[in-house]
């Protein structure tokens, strides 16, 4: 009955939204040609059959007869705050740390690219047995970062242990630091730690005492981190959509709804864990978010 | 050639590009380029994809065992038989044979073998490596010549130090405790932007046993030693690393008298010379050097093609001097005519002088040599016994001798891993090495030998159900020959962390130069007593020069399964290894006659589960049932039917580590072993990265026999020592 209800409800809106008449949606994209801006243009479109999509690197020139205008990107996003109009926004493609500093205007609604916390960590508890200590090394910089976790880490029942490298060269000290104590290392967006240059040290070290880094990002899984959650330019496009769908944007800063897990089978076989399947996975922790 | 280096080159340089960008963090740009660290050939492989049975001995269970030595923490191998000959020589082997001589396993130290080329051993009391030092230990149990080379023939133990980056900073060790145990240690790890180093300082002392045999009487068999490790890793790019490390160690080892005399004192004393050499009785301790330099270069051409070369040099030296006595007999052209013509028949009339033999000493030798009587030996015997009547009441002849051994060996191997798809990878390589064994007591100087080996194995996985791996070792040594050894291992994966496992291997050891090429004899200083005429010893060993190689067949079926939802591993297998063509003779120098006759068969099953049950809690159980068959009696002693451990390992609030292990055999040479070793730590915080641990180790043996020998003994059976370290 309830769930009826509430089909009829969503029906109506869409109808309603369909019957409405096609907004102009204006795409604020930092290049014309790139795989993942035409991806994600593409699955806009294809979610939003009955909008104008349209893509500009030069939004300024276009902006003003736009209804709603989406920004991605750091530099399209501090056009868009400079820009003076007050159309609904949203700025996608955007991690926490390079947010402004100063608050967000009502009228734009913030998607991150970094994987939400509470995934990472519910995606860390499924493949780690008997996790209990989650592991953190922050930079001096994002020291702050630490607060997004820890409601996350009380809802998933896990106690994190962190540790901040004032100094580079500290690096491997207090990995090795963060590792005696923590089941498992919870990679973050911090460009200070997480580069091409330590991810060496910290891998080798994490696996030589069978420890297995969860995140920072997809393309750190080839590189041997053995899971992450993250959001293809399609999860992305479809989450902008749900947005898109609703009467009016949040106005906040959000997780993208939609995501997919991308793991590594071979460090998990060469660990003993058993070899994940990032379908299953996804569905699992899309059913977790879902759950009450 | 040049060509191809030059490819090579750009390869590398290619390669490493992608370090020296900063990986970025916009997340728009998708092609974000980082290093594949984990590559397929830098990754372990799976335990259940392993061809073969292996043990990993984890930090944690080293800390654990509380062990001060590597073989203690051996006892946690299923199958692996430990024994003691003295307090100060260790003997590791692996399901038995020799009880005195461990001949027949590998033992690397970070790829480095210290299988001594001279005397086919290893010094387990002189490894010069700390425990502390030490990562994990990975035994390999079974045949293995396919990966590790000749001598791998019963298994192959593979100590792997810990990485520097592992140890930063500054520890201090101090651990003391009953039977003399006075250890300490003193470590500084060190790092810069792309380089570790650590530097350890160490040492180790105990008294061995209390008693030899009796009550009262002291065993002179303790050790000391002192060790110095600097080990340091360098990282040139993100595909190129150098890891380089120094050891030297100095060690002292006590020792009874290593002379036999020709005569020695009659039971009913004949006169002054039976009273006088019963009282000589110097020591004749052991000095040790060991001297090591290691290098190895790993480079990653790939992400699936790896190549690494190792090359090391290391020098031992055992040093052994002392004054001798003896009867001035051992100056007799007789007794060299007898000796030469029959080393048995020289030691049953030494016998019949000393023990007061009722009877001729013509029955007695009749008797006693097996159908190689003659008379002419007789007739000799008879002189001999004339000779001795001018030397009853005299002096004893006595000379300055050593037993001092010098061996060296260097090695430059090349080592080629290269995955060619999901379904294919290979490990190739090859080596040179070449051993040098210097004593002019042993062998009249100095012996070479230099080997030549190519390895090769492939993993094909057709199916994910199956995987199928060849492998084999061609080796070419000088003085022994060649042989080829093969394995074929089939693993069947009822889920990928489930498999079965089907493994034929033949594993080779080539004798080694004590027994092959041996030229012993005293080159005596010094003499002094009522001595004229020549003055050489009677006795001579000599080697026979072609001996063969010995050869093990294996058989074996296996399980391994991990089950990650309640942290059970499990590895079960059945086995039957079959050796034949073994050299079993005792080779002592008036009694040398190496040969190739004996075998030896060994079937059983063995078991190892390792489940942590909680977060808190790890137990461990190890089990092996042994049936064994050996031609020669010397091998049929160290074998245990039954032996396992049983392991429990707890981490308490408040930084409280317990362990609990108990260690069976039911008879290890003809004795009943059983221990039950606890430990109890408590960590103390003294800052972020300073803490301060206490540490007690409780043994207590379950039974009162003697350890492997009769004259073994402790006064107690219970061993206690008490550690702090400092860690800041």
């Amino acid at each position: 009955m309830r769930f009826g209800a509430r089909a009829f409800c969503l029906l109506l809106l869409v109808l309603c939204s369909a019957s409405a008449s096609a907004r102009a949606i204006l795409v604020a994209a930092p290049a014309a040609d790139s795989p993942l801006i035409n991806e994600f243009v593409a699955e806009l479109r294809t979610k939003l059959p009955q909008d104008q999509v349209t893509v500009s690197v030069t939004p300024a020139t276009d902006a003003t007869s736009a209804d709603i205008i989406i920004t991605l990107g750091k530099d399209m996003l501090n056009w868009r705050l400079q820009s003076g109009l007050q159309t609904p926004s949203i700025a996608a493609y955007l991690n926490r740390h390079a947010l402004p500093s100063q608050p967000l205007p009502a009228y734009l609604t913030t998607l991150l690219a970094n994987p939400k916390p509470i995934r990472q960590l519910r995606l860390a508890k499924i493949l780690v047995p008997r996790l209990r200590v989650a592991g953190f090394l922050y930079s001096e910089e994002q020291s702050s970062a630490h607060a997004e976790w820890t409601y996350p880490a009380e809802q998933s029942d896990l106690r994190l242990y962190s540790v901040i490298v004032k100094r580079p060269s500290n690096l491997t000290r207090d990995l090795l630091q963060v590792l005696d104590t923590a089941d498992v290392l919870i990679g973050l967006d911090d460009p200070g730690i997480y580069n091409a240059d330590n991810l060496k040290t910290i891998l080798l070290t994490s696996y030589s005492r069978s420890k297995v880094l969860i995140g920072p990002s997809a393309p750190f899984i080839e590189a041997g981190s053995l899971s992450t959650t993250y959001s293809t330019p399609g999860d992305m496009a479809h989450s902008v959509a749900l947005l898109l769908q609703q009467d009016q944007l949040p106005g906040e800063v959000t997780y993208p709804a939609y995501f997919s897990v991308l793991s590594n089978a071979q460090v998990a076989r060469s660990l003993g864990l058993p070899e994940p399947d990032d379908e299953t996975l996804r569905h699992l922790l899309t059913e977790l978010e879902q759950s009450p | 050639m040049s060509t191809y280096r030059v490819t090579l080159l750009a390869g590398i340089t290619l390669l490493g590009l992608p370090a020296s960008l900063q990986a970025s963090t916009d997340p728009l740009l998708d092609d974000l380029e980082l290093p594949k660290v984990l590559s397929a050939t830098r990754l372990k492989q799976a335990p259940a994809e392993v061809p073969g049975s292996m043990t990993v001995l984890d930090r944690q269970l080293i800390r654990a065992t509380g062990a001060r030595d590597i073989p203690e923490i051996l006892r946690l191998v299923p199958g692996m038989m430990i024994g003691y000959r003295r307090g100060n020589q260790i003997n590791v082997n692996y399901h038995g044979t020799n009880v005195t001589e461990a001949r027949r396993l590998q033992v690397l130290i970070d790829g480095r073998s210290v299988y001594r080329p001279g005397f086919a051993t290893v010094d387990w009391a002189e490894i010069p490596v700390a425990v502390e030092d030490i990562d994990r230990i990975e035994v390999f149990r079974g045949p293995n010549t396919a990966a590790y080379g000749a001598n791998a023939l019963m298994g192959v133990i593979n100590i792997i130090t810990r990485h520097p980056r592992d140890t930063l900073g500054t520890t201090f060790k101090l651990t003391k405790g009953t039977r003399g145990v006075n250890d300490w240690l003193a470590r500084e790890g060190f790092s810069t932007e792309y380089s570790q180093t650590r530097l350890t300082l160490s040492g180790m002392a105990d008294e061995g046993f209390d008693f030899y045999e009796e009550p009262g009487q002291e065993y002179r068999d303790g050790k000391r030693l002192t060790r110095v490790n600097l080990s340091s890793a360098f990282q040139v790019d993100t595909s190129n690393t150098i890891e380089w490390q120094l050891a030297a160690s100095e060690t002292s080892r006590q020792s009874y008298y290593d002379y036999s005399p020709f005569l020695g004192a009659a039971k009913q004393p004949l006169g002054q010379f039976d009273q006088l050499i019963d009282e000589w009785q110097p020591d004749s301790d052991i000095r040790g050097h060991d001297y090591v330099v290691q290098g190895l270069w790993k480079t990653d051409l790939s992400a699936n093609h790896s190549v690494q070369i190792l090359a090391y040099g290391q020098h031992m030296e055992r040093l052994s001097d002392f004054r001798a006595c003896d009867s001035p007999l051992v100056f007799s052209p007789t007794l060299r005519e007898l000796s030469a013509l029959s080393p048995l028949a020289a030691r049953r009339v030494s016998r019949y002088m000393s023990h007061d033999v009722a009877g001729s000493l013509r029955n007695y030798m009749n008797d006693f040599m097996y159908g190689q009587y003659y008379d002419y030996l007789g007739d000799l015997g008879e002189r001999i016994l004339q000779e001795r009547q001018q030397y009853v009441d005299s002096e004893p002849a006595c000379f300055d001798i050593d037993q001092h051994i010098r061996e060296s060996r260097y090695h430059l191997e090349v080592q080629d891993t290269f995955r060619l798809n999901e379904q294919l990878r290979f490990v190739s390589g090859a080596s040179y090495r070449q051993d040098r064994v210097k004593s002019e007591t042993f062998f009249g100087g100095t012996v070479d030998n230099a080997i030549i080996q190519a390895f090769g194995n492939a993993e094909y996985r057709p199916h994910d159900r199956w995987l199928f791996q060849f492998g084999g070792m061609y080796e070419d040594s000088q003085l022994v020959g060649d042989a080829f050894s093969p394995r074929v291992a089939m693993h069947y994966f009822i889920t990928p962390l489930h498999s079965l496992r089907f493994v034929y291997s033949e594993a080779v050891r080539t004798p080694d130069m004590y027994e092959n090429n041996i030229n012993w004899t005293y080159n005596l200083k010094n003499i002094s007593g009522p001595v004229s005429g020549p003055q050489s010893y009677y006795a001579t060993a000599v080697g026979p020069g072609d001996l063969d190689t010995e050869t093990m067949r294996s058989r074996e079926i296996g399980y391994n399964g991990t089950n990650h939802r309640y942290g059970v591993s499990v590895d079960l297998r059945v086995f039957q290894e079959r050796i034949t063509g073994m050299n079993s003779e005792p080779l002592k120098l008036t009694d040398f006659y190496p040969n190739n006759d004996s075998s030896a068969e060994f079937e059983g099953a063995e078991a190892q589960i390792d489940w942590r049950a909680t977060y808190a809690d790890r137990f461990r159980l190890t089990y092996a049932y042994v049936d064994f068959e050996a031609s020669s009696k010397l091998d049929q002693r160290l074998t245990a039917r039954n032996s396992g451990s049983a392991a429990w390992i707890r981490s308490w609030p408040a930084g409280i580590e317990s362990s609990l292990i108990y260690y069976g055999a039911d008879q290890l040479n003809e004795r009943r072993f059983e221990r039950v070793d606890t430990r109890l730590e408590k960590e103390f915080a003294l800052g972020q990265r300073s803490h301060l641990n206490l540490a007690l180790v409780l043994q207590h043996r379950l039974d009162d026999e003697p350890l492997t020998w009769d004259e073994n003994r402790y006064e107690s059976q219970n061993h206690y020592y008490l550690s702090a370290e400092l860690h800041f």
